[in-house]
């Protein structure tokens, strides 16, 4: 699979750490993930964990302000079949933010036996998503970056408790 | 009876109109294996709130060892069938007692509220 992560992704947005711009990142995410030939039940997953990743840094990075800035980018991955021809065999998307940076091995998914209202998100992204990267932002003082990645032959989400990969893109 | 994490008291309750407070009930019953609110459990299959159905999901298989096929990850229209596969399952091992969905009042995490709940 040839990773195209450093290189300009095919979809970038910036937006305000407002929910009201949420259903239609949602939106936005699930029709293009159909588009680059995601199933249903994979875009959905998609639309799902960068939701839930976003509502995280809104509400505890930072802290339900409304005016803090987000950046999403998605990148697909291809795969070479030779000629120039390349079949997209997934897609990683990176979110970054300014709020303030925690420790990545803080960010953990809840064990479902500990069962409690609450902090539900990060696990919902580990559950769909093949690879799920937590690290400050590289070269600044502020911030988060989430690395997600997911594949078209996925099998993540259909069963529970199912730990992601560890994260290509960083030592994480 | 309350749910005490992080912050204040959580009021368990599957009719409150705070997703904080259909979890805490989903998670009190899943701990007593409360068979009686299984069917407040298929209605929470509905909810807009991903962390709800997934609370739900699991506490219904913890009480009743079944799935019926429900991914609380789904599309909207896939999870709906596997709702109603819930609801038939409700009917048969309750009876007339269990409310249908269409008879409940309706969950209010609707997106909106939803994310201004957020």
């Amino acid at each position: 699979m040839t990773r195209q992560a450093s290189a300009r992704p095919d979809l970038s947005l910036e937006l305000v750490s407002n929910p009201i711009y949420l259903c239609a990142v949602r939106e936005m995410m699930n029709l293009s993930a159909k588009r680059l030939g995601f199933t249903d039940a994979h875009a959905s997953q998609i639309a799902l964990a960068v939701d839930e990743a976003i509502v995280n840094v809104m509400k505890h990075g930072y802290d339900k302000k409304l005016d803090g800035r987000i950046w999403l980018r998605m990148t697909p991955l291809a795969a070479n079949r030779g000629g120039g021809d390349a079949k997209v065999t997934g897609v990683e998307i990176v979110i970054e933010d300014e709020a303030r940076q925690v420790e990545p091995e803080c960010i953990k998914g809840r064990d479902l036996e500990d069962i409690r209202p609450g902090g539900l998100g990060v696990h919902i992204i580990r559950e769909v998503m093949d690879e799920v990267c937590y690290q400050k932002r590289p070269g600044h003082d502020t911030g988060m970056r989430l690395t997600m990645v997911k594949k078209q032959n996925s099998d993540k989400g259909t069963a529970t408790n199912m730990p992601p990969n560890p994260c290509k893109s960083c030592d994480c | 009876m309350g749910v005490t994490a992080c912050g204040p008291t959580i009021t368990a309750d599957f009719d409150s109109a705070e997703p904080a407070a259909r979890n805490a009930a989903i998670v009190e019953a899943a701990s007593k294996n409360d068979q009686a609110a299984v069917p407040d459990l298929v209605r929470m299959l509905d909810s807009d709130d991903p962390a709800t159905r997934l609370l739900a999901i699991n506490a219904l298989e913890k009480i009743t060892g079944e799935r019926l096929g429900y991914e609380y990850t789904a599309p909207e229209h896939e999870r709906a069938k596997a709702a109603d596969r819930w609801q038939e399952w409700v009917h048969q091992h309750y009876g007339n007692t269990a409310p249908r969905l269409s008879s409940t009042p309706q969950l209010l995490d609707s997106s909106t509220s939803k994310e201004a709940a957020r």
